[in-house]
């Protein structure tokens, strides 16, 4: 037998202990990669999404955290599978096997399976990649979906740097190994576990660092949010873990000196049984509260931005369609086409209005106007479009009266163009800017100007640029805008006008809720991801120490504590592990999305609960299943696993 | 402290009563073992009675059934005038707390609790007044001299020092019976010495005790010892006036009944 083979029949007889190990680790890669692939996803880079470069920020900020928890995680369960397995190295020690073997059957061991877990993790994260863009596809129906790439340097990235923690890892756990004495690593097992101390100091300083930073987050406005950001993150990353280390010893023990609630029921065997659990898992839970934090804000935030722009949507889409006819010979669209799609469909409009305009073409403009095409409107042409569209366009009344000139509402510009004056006649001409409220095609955004019907009818030409067209609004009830209709519109209308041409609640809607629901899934996706993920770490941790809490709960049951005590106890202790750092990330979280919503001026509040409550449903779901599982495994009579 | 009449006096209902205990293992398979054999057992309030056997004899399949933690196949079993084989899981935990106490070859104490909570433990879970477990705790512990470890971890103290921490644990309800495992089995020869003393001053106060050994030392401290061979019983030996005779007897019962060399090496004298 190799030296190989050695290690490949320890992972085989140990498969039971190792596979949630793996399985971690697996888990640990396919969440890095799926990020690594949206980060450097072509599309993404080459701000394809919408809003692609705050998503990579965020999912860049994400993946040194998962980049941090994979190492946390990966030398916290290799240092407690090496503990386990102590007596057996002690064992392979008596035998004669010398500590430069024992590192090299460690190293090997480990090597094979992290090269299995960075592989199946890859494969996962491919499938889950693919997985993810078929769903959107269909969710969204995208004319256009994120194309699935193989991305080699995501595939890479994943790949080296994961490789390279293992081996650290392995390395630091080895050397470990190697130091301890034959006598002690055959005595290990048996070891007794001492009660975990803490200082106070500690506790107090995490507590002030966390309620720190929250004070900086509720006080911070507009641009200080991004100043504070980094050095509140990290105080608070700090405080989470002193808080998990040093806090929880200190307030259990606190619990434990009240005696008359302490000494009461349960309650002593669950106390008692925290302390250490708790303390052993501390790192585990800081990493697991502070990711938590971070996804939920992740979550939050994607949240808060996409039901702002869904709100901007509706108000930017006032009326269904609106485009232009031009009478210049340049390809438009025509009124009779649209109104033959409604007829077919049988919608009648509630709004069908158009203004006459005018675009004169400037050049050498004042930096005001800027450079293009300026839209000239006539006062009583405008009063009309008013009227129809329902907006209040109080000088347009006046317009009426002749008085356009001094019209109240937005101050008159008077129009001195270099060659404008010459054309207009006089010393330049009265206009009013206006902005009408109205659903518009790109190329009409931007100032209107209204200008006296006399003055427009006098407007000479000659010379100028300039393109006499008409602007046409449509309007028809929600209820009467069916998936038919707007598909036949939109072909018709694309086929006839440029793009700029045309504008209509069904083009932009369509567009933006495609790219925002794409942010949105990928968020929501990923956040999911790591619950899932960070749940069923959780879960395999547990399980590691079941085999402890059978022994425990096995003596309990002797000395008469009932089954339904037992499940009390379990119970507690589960849920301890569960929720508390969940609660105390959505804690986080909360302060977070607060400082966003100062950042936005905007009240985050409701977004903040509904993200917070999703996902607390999916970490209780994680706990329920696990408490079932876990007093299923705690039965008396049932076959220990090993783990 | 115990509440169990003071004197084997005549006449008094007995503390456990079996009739016809036999249970048979794995007959799923057709191999079945009868480990226990309509074996006949009465515990008078105040006894000391132990219970003595080669390996596989069947000594912890008894302990077990009068420990309520597994049912007979067949026969009767009263203990303090209840029947555990009608009564439900938690009954029978319930049961188990109040009524029996246990003390174990390896301790059983539970390292995340201190002394004072171990022994405390089956009070705590009861309910039970904070004045009035600290008034049950101080009397016992003074009894068996353990009054200095109470902040201490089971872990930190000496083998003899747990056993008698988990016997105060055994005794601090006032149960009616103490079933004892092998006590001595991990305990140097001063340390069982020790605590077979303070189980014989218990008894002495009125504590009815069972006890399950191996050891001739320990047996020597009972005052009725029952043989048990291949499931079914196999004498009885009452002890008189002088314990050093008596260990001398137990010793030829052990040789008599064979199979047993191991145990007498095992001796300590």
């Amino acid at each position: 037998m190799t030296f190989r083979q050695l290690a490949l029949s320890n992972i085989r007889g140990s498969a039971l202990r190792y596979a949630a190990f793996f399985l971690s680790s697996t888990f640990s890669v396919t969440l890095f990669f799926v990020y690594a692939q949206f980060i450097m996803h072509p599309d993404v880079a080459g701000g394809y999404i919408y809003g692609g470069d705050a998503t990579r920020i965020v999912l860049t900020v994400c993946e040194v955290l998962v980049a941090v928890f994979a190492f946390f995680f990966v030398l916290y369960s290799s240092g407690a599978f090496l503990r386990a397995r102590n007596q057996e190295f002690g064992l392979l020690s008596l035998m004669g096997t010398t500590r430069g073997q024992l590192r090299r059957l460690i190293w090997l061991e480990n090597s094979i399976l992290s090269v299995g877990a960075i592989a199946l993790g890859i494969g996962l994260g491919l499938l889950l990649s693919r997985l993810f863009l078929l769903g959107i596809s269909r969710v969204l129906g995208l004319d256009e979906p994120i194309r699935f790439l193989f991305v080699p340097n995501a595939i890479l990235l994943t790949a080296v740097s994961f490789f390279a923690l293992f081996q650290l890892v392995t390395l630091v756990g080895g050397l470990r190994i190697g130091r301890q004495e034959v006598v002690e690593l055959m005595r290990a097992a048996r070891k007794p576990r001492t009660v975990p101390r803490a200082s106070p100091l500690l506790a107090v300083v995490g507590a002030a660092l966390v309620v720190a930073g929250y004070v900086v987050a509720t006080r911070v406005e507009g641009a200080g949010v991004v100043l504070a950001f980094m050095p509140v993150v990290a105080i608070v990353v700090l405080g989470t873990f002193l808080l998990f280390t040093h806090g929880s010893v200190l307030v259990l023990r606190l619990l434990r000196s009240a005696k008359t609630s302490y000494l009461r029921g349960t309650r002593m065997l669950v106390v008692s049984q925290l302390v250490f659990r708790v303390r052993d898992n501390a790192r585990l839970l800081a990493t697991i509260a502070t990711l938590s934090a971070v996804v939920l804000a992740a979550a939050g935030s994607f949240y808060v931005f996409n039901r702002g722009f869904e709100q901007g949507l509706e108000g930017m889409y006032q009326q269904e369609l609106a485009f232009i006819e031009r009478s210049d010979g340049r390809p438009s669209l025509g009124p009779s086409v649209v109104d033959g799609v409604l007829v077919r469909n049988e919608v009648a409009p509630t709004v069908r209005v158009s203004v006459r305009i005018h675009e004169l073409r400037f050049r050498d403009q004042p930096a005001e106007v800027g450079d293009g095409w300026l839209v000239l409107v006539g006062a009583s042409d405008y009063a009309a479009l008013a009227r129809a569209a329902e907006f209040a366009a109080g000088f347009a009344a006046e317009t009426a009266a002749g008085t356009a000139a001094q019209a109240a509402a937005p101050a008159p510009t008077s129009l001195r163009l270099s060659d404008g004056v010459a054309v207009l006649g006089g010393g330049g001409i009265a206009v009013s800017r206006v902005a009408p409220p109205v659903t518009m095609p790109p190329s009409l955004q931007g100032p209107w100007y209204v200008i006296d019907d006399p003055a427009l009818a006098d407007l000479p030409t000659g010379g100028r640029e300039y393109a006499p067209a008409k602007f046409w609004l449509y309007d028809w009830p929600e209820s009467a805008a069916t998936r038919r209709l707007e598909s036949e519109l939109q072909e018709a209308v694309l086929a006839a006008a440029p793009r700029q041409d045309v504008d209509a609640r069904f083009l932009g809607v369509r567009q933006i809720r495609q790219t925002l629901g794409l942010s949105m899934f990928a968020g929501v996706f990923v956040s999911l991801l790591f619950f899932i993920g960070a749940g069923s770490l959780i879960y395999f941790k547990l399980f590691t120490e079941l085999g402890e809490d059978r022994r425990l709960h096995g003596r309990l049951r002797r000395i008469g504590v009932t089954p339904g005590e037992s499940a009390k106890v379990v119970t507690a202790q589960i849920a301890v592990i569960y929720l508390l750092p969940f609660a105390l990330g959505a804690v986080h979280a909360a302060f977070a999305l607060d400082a966003l919503g100062s950042l936005l001026q905007q009240d985050v509040t409701r977004y903040s609960l509904v993200v917070i409550g999703l996902f607390a449903a999916v970490q209780g779901a994680f706990f329920l299943l696990t408490r079932w599982t876990y007093l299923r495994a705690l039965r008396p009579g049932t076959v220990a696993v090993r783990a | 402290m115990p509440q169990t009449a003071s004197a084997t006096t005549n006449g008094q209902r007995a503390v456990l009563e079996a009739t016809g205990l036999t249970k048979v293992y794995g007959s799923a398979n057709g191999a079945a073992h009868t480990a226990l054999d309509g074996f006949d057992l009465r515990i008078q309030p105040g006894e000391f009675l132990g219970v003595m056997g080669p390996s596989g004899s069947g000594k912890t399949t008894l302990l077990n059934m009068l420990a309520t933690i597994d049912s007979p196949t067949a026969g009767r079993l009263r203990i303090a005038g209840a029947d555990p084989s009608g009564m439900r899981p938690t009954e029978l935990a319930l049961f188990r707390r109040r009524r029996l106490g246990f003390v174990f070859q390896e301790f059983n104490l539970l390292d995340t609790l201190t002394v004072r909570e171990n022994i405390l433990l089956p009070l705590v879970l009861d309910n039970v007044r904070v004045a009035e477990m600290e008034h049950r705790l101080r009397a016992v512990t003074e009894r068996l001299g353990i009054g200095a470890l109470l902040e201490r971890r089971p872990y930190e103290i000496s083998g003899g020092q747990q056993q008698r921490v988990a016997i105060a644990r055994a005794i601090i309800p006032g149960p009616d019976l103490v079933l004892a495992d092998e006590l001595t089995g991990n305990l140097d020869s001063k340390s069982a010495l020790d605590v077979m003393r303070t189980l014989q001053g218990l008894n002495d106060d009125g504590v009815t005790v069972v006890m399950v050994t191996h050891d001739p030392f320990a047996a020597s401290f009972c005052k009725r010892i029952v043989f048990i061979k291949d499931g079914k019983r196999f004498g009885e030996l009452v002890r008189g006036v002088n314990r050093q005779a008596f260990f001398q007897q137990v010793l030829d019962a052990l040789s008599v009944m064979g199979g047993g060399a191991d145990d007498v090496q095992a001796a300590r004298a």
